[in-house]
């Protein structure tokens, strides 16, 4: 439940046409910064793109979980971007990302941005949910499947 | 032998604001009983090492993340400290880490407690929603009563009636 919260519709992207995972990031970034006056978008980006420097956020199953803890934001924050030809995460698995989940959150958030990350990750063990989040038509679908999942951790 | 039906509670405390609300509920039971009151918050170990070993987070990360969890906990323990000192209400508090419902547990268990006391669980959306919740999960697991704990301004107005 706590993804359908964080990730608005108007923080989802179906059909991303990005090449790389440097503009996707850019492109997820540009949804926070659109809609939330309290953002900073050069801050939350090379925050985000200083953590990936550390290792590839592609987690395999067709899911990349770029994020930061970052003064670029004021509150936990996400953002989703969906693309049925894939985009090249550097995955641990070698295969490309169809879903993309862009968290935020500011230092003090360290209760809620780990069940934000242990949610997304949680959507990387079920096939069933991955199959049809790519396959999502509009922002309301996306949504309404998302409020499906919850930390998978105890 | 003791006529206070809760010789020992448990509060787990959470880092928020309902974790400060059952604290205050708590709190007035404990005067009112004249019970132990231990708090007890956990750093949710298990979730760290998942993503540390599923390549969500570097090793670095994960150091940082349980470093600052660690400090909410003494943060909110201390919140609730002053809280019962506030009512002369005298507290043990414990910060542990692993599984949270697993240790709420036990750490009952081992303190004997009577009654054990969490914030409120929010309303499932799904099966799956209501099988990984921690509070969930406490309910399910304890040896004790559990009681969860809503309406805010309810609690407010007996802990200030104190």
């Amino acid at each position: 439940m706590i993804l359908d919260r964080i990730i608005t519709r108007d923080r989802i992207k179906i059909g991303l046409s990005d090449l790389d995972k440097w503009t996707v990031i850019e492109d997820l970034a540009d949804l926070i910064a659109a809609g939330d006056e309290n953002s900073d978008r050069e801050t939350l980006i090379e925050d985000t793109l200083e953590r990936e420097d550390k290792g590839s956020t592609g987690i395999g199953s067709g899911i990349a979980i770029p994020h930061a803890r970052t003064a670029g934001v004021t509150d936990l924050i996400g953002a989703l971007g969906i693309s049925k030809a894939g985009i090249d995460f550097e995955a641990e698995d070698g295969q490309p990302c169809h879903l993309i989940f862009l968290i935020l959150a500011p230092a003090k958030e360290s209760t809620r941005y780990l069940k934000a990350l242990s949610a997304v990750a949680c959507i990387g063990k079920d096939e069933g949910l991955i199959s049809r989040l790519t396959s999502a038509s509009s922002p309301d679908e996306a949504i309404s499947i998302l409020g499906e999942v919850e930390s998978c951790n105890p | 032998m003791s006529t206070s039906p809760f010789e020992t509670i448990l509060l787990h405390v959470e880092a928020s604001e309902a974790g400060l609300v059952a604290a205050r509920y708590a709190i007035a039971l404990a005067k009112v009983y004249g019970a132990r009151l231990h708090a007890v918050y956990v750093v949710n170990e298990k979730m760290l090492e998942e993503l540390l070993s599923a390549k969500v987070f570097v090793e670095e990360e994960e150091v940082d993340l349980e470093r600052d969890l660690e400090e909410d906990g003494r943060r909110y323990l201390s919140a609730v400290e002053r809280l019962a000192g506030e009512k002369g209400v005298e507290l043990a508090t414990d910060l542990a880490k692993g599984v949270v419902h697993r240790e709420i547990v036990d750490k009952a268990t081992q303190l004997g407690a009577r009654l054990i006391i969490i914030g409120e669980i929010e309303e499932p959306m799904s099966r799956r929603d209501a099988f990984f919740d921690e509070g969930e999960m406490i309910l399910r697991l304890a040896k004790c009563p559990v009681l969860t704990v809503k309406g805010d301004d309810l609690v407010r107005s007996l802990y200030d009636s104190l």
